[in-house]
């Protein structure tokens, strides 16, 4: 049963089309909502969880209808904002307690929870201190705790890595693919591609309030069979003979390694034939794969009609 | 024995369907109040006025005993007499003036406690909206199942439980002890329908008051400006009703600011909730009252009073709304 | 010349507590990242390079000047700072233009630089609307062009590409490569890796005030020798291919992860690069992928400034 199922959403704010006749059917997993700035995605979100309301079109999330069972919706969500939002004059424990309290909890059950959560978070003796005292990345840390400690079955993240270090990043991104494992839904909008790519599996792309491209981000990066990039060390010239001699189309220098074109799909062998009889370093092999940042460039490029600055590399991704 | 696995649990418990969550809101907002420096000082102010209050009662079972047999009255209890505007001390039965006296002694004491009120609401009170609006709280209020009034409600019974501690508990104490000094059970008798009109305005007073530092708490993010605007409403038209008093005879210029100034507006609805003229009237003594008696006092008439404080209950329950729900408009260009 | 910044023995402490510590290292042209945990010393460092800031001990120099009580070479450094702070009644324009001039430009210079720059940020359109209007991605290129108008000879930008989308940050990266092009020195002081690796190989790794690496990325991977290096081979005959792996001496250890991955490490990947043909086209294994996963600015990061 999808999380989220929208049929012909819309929201007019006067003249402007935030959102237009948006129609989606989003099944339970971690998906990256991506789209340029003013695309609509922090009004979907508002939408979502019953901030304003829609114009036209209706919508269920968890089942739920947006416009009449707001309450149930809130009982099931968690919402990480954006924004440095927390109550003022509370130690971390004490505002997630009071979190779960507000959700409905007993505040047993609550203050339990809270320190759960704040295990999960990472947050040690620091909880005892008032929020105001924390670091970004302890903020946003709190703030996911917060979001969680009513057990909710879908968790609204925007820019859950903000201002964060290395080091808070990939604790936050961490905990993601942990909450998707253990089968709690998330909905990241994120303007940073490869966190995106890390933790979703799936993601929608909007652009002025319209869906450009939606579905799983394996598929969209539509990994080829035929052509592979590949980075060797030692005679390069002795190295292009030979894979014109086994067949291997170069089709491009790509800073520092070589676009090939196999003649047969998954033909990669003839590589390492080929390295061998050059008797070249085999330093990186890799099937084609566009990144989502180009999947994503694409298909804003397409909406537009015109052509943007890429940046000179495909970005790298994490293995 | 089975190993608790690292990494997120979820949770078997049910979550609360009661429609309101406002208790979760008042215990946290009555416990960060307490923490502040010297709330409790401020909080216990009020009992101070309940001994006075308690004094002058027993102070006036001692005279209603007196007068069966008159004696020159001692000078401290002149101070009696001050207190309560009357010319002269009457020589017959007090036991009847009772429960006129009783209420012009409350109507005092809510004069007094309106003092403390205006320091119980802004010190507790003008943080309470704006400081969420300056840590950006609201987004994070409004992802649980909590509505706008409850939020508002929640804030509400905040205040007017801090407000309530400085007026209602007071008065209750000051009445427990007149009727404990006295003949309990007939002067419980004779002023139950005091008791109830006292808790009654004190917790009128203190919901208006309530809401009115809700109200300037809500237009602003910080908490300096919300009580600087609160003294302003409070004090600035007396000060200014003073200064034009000596300066342009006529009751013009009084009787204008005496139609928004919130002490006067609220002095007028103690004096109409009391029943003071009716207290004074039924007495059958109302001469020996004079000045004490109420609508000499205040200028014009009470409709005006309820009118003026009704107006200022529809806009401030609109500014709070308003306000909360500002932050929901999602920026077009996000 | 080429050494646009140079730091002998700097050190800078606030009251007791320490800023930078014994910093020696020199930053030349092109782009070059500056990286670092909160509190690893970067602002610090960015602050006595713009002159903000003068060293407790020890010293720094910017294009061959002290930057301390230095208009001159302050009107030669373009300076995109973190913080937020605006005059937000300005509109764009005039922002850009007011500081340009009083950075000493004439007011038909100024606007000119100005045109230029908001041009290239491509803030055109919205140049005229007021910065309080601006959302945070306008935001970031106001403050990137207010810092090229005065075509700077060396530029430092704080996070310039925080709250900024992909087309945005794509459009920015490519403009600081047009930048360092063309001659001007660029420093990039970022929490977000992929977008350092995506501009420069050039990077200064700060932490707890001190110099931790300096130089190309790859280079410093390759000196963490103690560190072995990872490697990622894609095969659907893993098993037999780990068992031929194995036997081989450097092979340090072996993971066999889902069905067809296998990860390596090893401490002399020259030696398995060149011999991994070899054993693969001799035992006839399909191999569809090789790559280094650590071999990235974050496993580099991860590995010198040591938390778990």
């Amino acid at each position: 049963m999808p999380i989220i199922a929208l049929d012909q959403f819309t929201k007019r704010y006067g003249r402007i089309t935030a959102l237009d006749s948006v129609s989606l059917a989003i099944e339970p997993g971690v998906i990256g909502l991506l789209g340029p700035n003013g695309a609509g995605k922090s009004t979907l979100i508002s939408l979502l969880l019953g901030h304003t309301r829609i114009t036209s079109g209706s919508g269920t999330v968890l089942g739920h209808d947006i416009g009449r069972e707001q309450r149930s919706i809130r009982q099931q969500t968690g919402y990480v904002p954006e924004s440095e939002c927390f109550i003022p004059g509370m130690s971390g424990v004490g505002y997630v307690c009071y979190a779960g309290r507000l959700a409905g909890m007993s505040r047993s059950s609550a203050m339990q929870r809270a320190h759960e959560m704040l295990d999960l978070v990472e947050l040690e003796n620091e909880r005892y201190r008032p929020v105001e005292t924390y670091s970004a990345g302890m903020k946003q840390r709190v703030k996911l705790a917060q979001a969680l400690v009513h057990d909710p079955q879908l968790v609204f993240l925007d820019e859950p890595t903000n201002g964060m270090d290395p080091r808070g990043r990939r604790l936050m991104l961490d905990l993601m693919k942990g909450l998707g494992r253990r089968g709690v839904s998330l909905l990241l909008s994120s303007h940073l591609l490869p966190d995106v790519e890390q933790v979703c599996e799936s993601v929608i792309v909007l652009g002025r309030g319209r869906v450009l491209a939606e579905g799983l981000i394996e598929k969209m990066r539509r990994p080829s069979a035929r052509r592979c990039s590949v980075r060797i060390r030692g005679d390069a010239e002795r190295f292009r003979s030979s894979l014109s001699r086994v067949g291997v189309d170069v089709c491009g220098e790509d800073g520092g390694g070589l676009d090939l074109l196999l003649p047969d799909d998954g033909r990669h062998d003839l590589v390492v034939r080929a390295a061998v009889e050059a008797g070249v370093q085999l330093r990186e092999l890799r099937p084609h794969r566009s990144s989502l940042e180009q999947v994503f460039l694409q298909a804003i490029e397409s909406q537009q009609g015109m052509k943007l600055g890429q940046s000179a590399e495909p970005a790298r991704t994490g293995a | 024995m089975p190993v608790r696995r690292r990494g997120y649990h979820r949770w078997k418990g049910k979550l609360s369907s009661a429609r309101w969550t406002w208790p979760a809101i008042l215990s946290n907002g009555l416990r960060l109040g307490m923490k502040q420096k010297g709330a409790s000082l401020l909080l216990w102010s009020g009992l101070p006025i309940a001994v006075v209050a308690g004094l002058l009662f027993y102070f006036m079972a001692v005279l209603e005993k007196q007068t069966a047999h008159p004696v020159q009255l001692p000078n401290e209890l002149r101070f009696i007499l001050w207190f309560l505007r009357m010319d002269r001390i009457p020589s017959l039965d007090i036991g009847k003036l009772i429960v006129p006296m009783w209420t012009l002694v409350f109507a005092r004491l809510f004069q007094l406690e309106l003092l403390l009120i205006l320091l119980v609401q802004s010190k507790f009170g003008a943080n309470q909206i704006a400081g969420d609006l300056r840590t950006d709280a609201l987004p994070i209020y409004f992802s649980k199942p909590i509505t706008v009034w409850t939020y508002l409600l929640g804030k509400w019974l905040i205040m007017m439980a801090f407000a309530s501690a400085v007026m209602l508990v007071p008065n209750l104490v000051a009445y427990v002890a007149g009727v404990l000094l006295s003949d309990t059970v007939t002067q419980f008798r004779a002023t139950a329908g005091l008791l109830a009109r006292i808790t009654a305005h004190s917790l009128l007073l203190a919901g208006l008051s309530s809401l009115i530092i809700l109200a300037l708490s809500s237009l602003t993010r910080d908490r300096r400006l919300v009580s600087v605007a609160w003294f302003a409403i409070a004090l600035l038209p007396i000060a200014i009703q003073a200064v034009l008093d000596d300066a342009v005879p006529g009751r013009y210029a009084t009787g204008l600011l005496g139609a928004v100034s919130l002490q006067r507006n609220f002095g007028r609805l103690t004096y109409w909730m009391l029943d003071v003229d009716g207290a004074v009237t039924s007495s059958g003594h109302a001469k020996l009252f004079g000045s004490a008696a109420g609508s000499g006092l205040y200028g014009a008439d009470l409709g005006y009073s309820v009118a003026v404080l009704a107006a200022i209950t529809a806009v401030c329950l609109l500014i709070c709304l308003k306000r909360v729900r500002r932050f929901q408009v999602a920026v077009a260009n996000a | 010349m080429n050494h646009v910044i140079e730091m002998n023995e700097l050190s800078k402490w606030y009251g007791e507590v320490i800023g930078l510590n014994n910093v020696t290292a020199c930053i030349r042209d092109g782009i070059t990242g500056l990286l670092g945990h909160n509190g690893a010393g970067k602002t610090t460092l960015l602050s006595l390079a713009t002159g903000q800031l003068r060293p407790s001990r020890g010293e720094i120099t910017v294009l061959g000047e002290r930057p301390w009580n230095n208009p001159r070479l302050l009107s030669r450094t373009g300076y995109c700072p973190e913080a937020d702070a605006f005059w937000r009644g300005l509109t764009g324009r005039q922002f850009v233009t007011f500081l340009a001039r009083a950075n000493g430009m004439t007011r038909r210079g100024a606007l000119r630089a100005a045109d230029a720059a908001i041009d290239l940020v491509r803030m055109g359109e919205d140049q005229h609307r007021r910065i309080a209007e601006y959302s945070r991605g306008m935001r970031q290129r106001i403050k990137v062009a207010q810092a090229l108008a005065r075509r700077p000879e060396l530029l430092v930008l704080d996070e310039p590409l925080a709250g900024m989308d992909p087309v945005g940050r794509a459009e920015l990266i490519a403009l600081f490569k047009r930048f360092a092009e063309s001659g001007t020195a660029v420093i990039v002081s970022s929490h977000i890796l992929h977008e350092v690796e995506a501009m420069t190989d050039n990077i200064l790794l700060l932490d707890h005030g001190q110099l931790v690496a300096e130089g190309e990325v790859h280079e410093i991977r390759d000196s963490l020798e103690e560190q072995s290096h990872q490697v990622l081979l894609r095969a659907r005959e893993s098993r037999r291919l780990a068992t031929l792996l194995a036997g081989q001496d450097y092979v340090a250890a072996l993971e066999v992860q889902d069905g067809q991955t296998l990860i390596l490490h090893t401490h002399d990947p020259d030696r398995l690069y060149r011999e991994l043909p070899g054993i693969l086209a001799d035992n006839n294994i399909a191999c569809s992928e090789i790559s280094s996963p650590d071999d990235s600015l974050e496993a580099v990061f991860g590995y010198l400034t040591g938390r778990p």
